[in-house]
């Protein structure tokens, strides 16, 4: 019966771990969550699915790129509208823009 | 045959606004403006070309998928003579060994281009929080005390915030593109 109860302690469902997960990737759980964290992802896709997701969000973070030269965006979507306005992308090529000083 | 009108709607409704992430996406790829600006222009035209046959379903995907293959196309033309190397086969059969893998780049740069997106997107109060965890690299607490607010507030705001960013990925359907392995993170 202990033995079972412990069990039950040492063991998460998919809300426990969701619950934790970001702390768990932040680093902010404790060694004993973290163990029982890491025994659950183990054992469940959809959850490992998720903190691969939560991990990649937090690299994305900090991978942030710079922003887009608006006069660079300008001429491809003049370029786009080249397209629809039936002369075929052969005019406001985004090379036909003085380059950006 | 799509009337042109749809045509030219479609495009406008599912390319013109990816603009800025095919760019930061290709100029991942290229590193060169020059370059960048090419690729995104020969995506374009090829997607202007195959939108009647677009479903409508996760634009950005499907944009990516052009720009992958567009890509490819530029590399061959640039070295015709890779495909008749052995050992570039050999090369190109074992790429999922390289870090500098392009298709792997091209998801990196539209996951990353659609975070940054997401982040825009947010309350300063919700970007607040995952600039100074994440970024910063602040403890919960630590980024408690910079702002003056209890920890669970902080924990509950990053949760959200993360929560939307996720969901903004998901929109778009890249969650599925097999980020890279990150468990450096």
């Amino acid at each position: 019966m202990m033995f079972r109860n412990w069990l039950q302690r040492d063991t998460m469902s998919c809300s426990d771990v969701l619950a934790v997960l970001q702390a768990y990737i932040d680093g902010e759980v404790t060694t004993s969550q973290a163990r029982r964290v890491v025994r659950h992802l183990g054992a469940c896709i959809p959850c490992e699915g998720q903190r691969k997701l939560y991990a990649r969000i937090k690299q994305g973070v900090r991978r942030r790129p710079e922003a887009v030269d608006p006069d660079i965006l300008a001429a491809l979507r003049n370029y786009g509208q080249s397209l629809t306005s039936g002369t075929g992308g052969s005019a406001a090529s985004p090379h036909d823009q003085p380059p950006p000083e | 045959m799509v009337p042109e009108t749809d045509t030219n709607s479609a495009f406008e409704t599912y390319v013109l606004p990816e603009l800025d992430v095919l760019y930061r996406t290709a100029w991942s790829l290229t590193r060169s403006d020059h370059d960048a600006q090419d690729l995104v222009q020969d995506t374009m035209l090829r997607a202007y070309r195959a939108i009647d046959r677009f479903d409508g379903r996760y634009p950005r995907a499907w944009l990516m998928t052009i720009m992958r293959n567009a890509n490819i196309n530029r590399a061959r033309k640039r070295k015709p003579d890779l495909l008749d190397d052995p050992h570039a086969t050999f090369e190109r059969s074992t790429k999922f060994a390289d870090p500098h893998d392009p298709e792997q780049e091209l998801i990196d740069a539209a996951f990353d281009a659609t975070v940054d997106e997401a982040l825009i997107n947010l309350s300063p109060s919700f970007r607040q929080v995952i600039e100074l965890v994440d970024l910063r690299a602040l403890s919960y607490q630590e980024a408690a005390d910079e702002i003056g607010v209890p920890i669970g507030t902080v924990m509950s705001r990053l949760h959200r915030a993360r929560k939307r960013v996720k969901d903004h990925i998901e929109k778009h359907g890249l969650e599925s593109l097999s980020p890279r392995g990150n468990d450096d993170v």
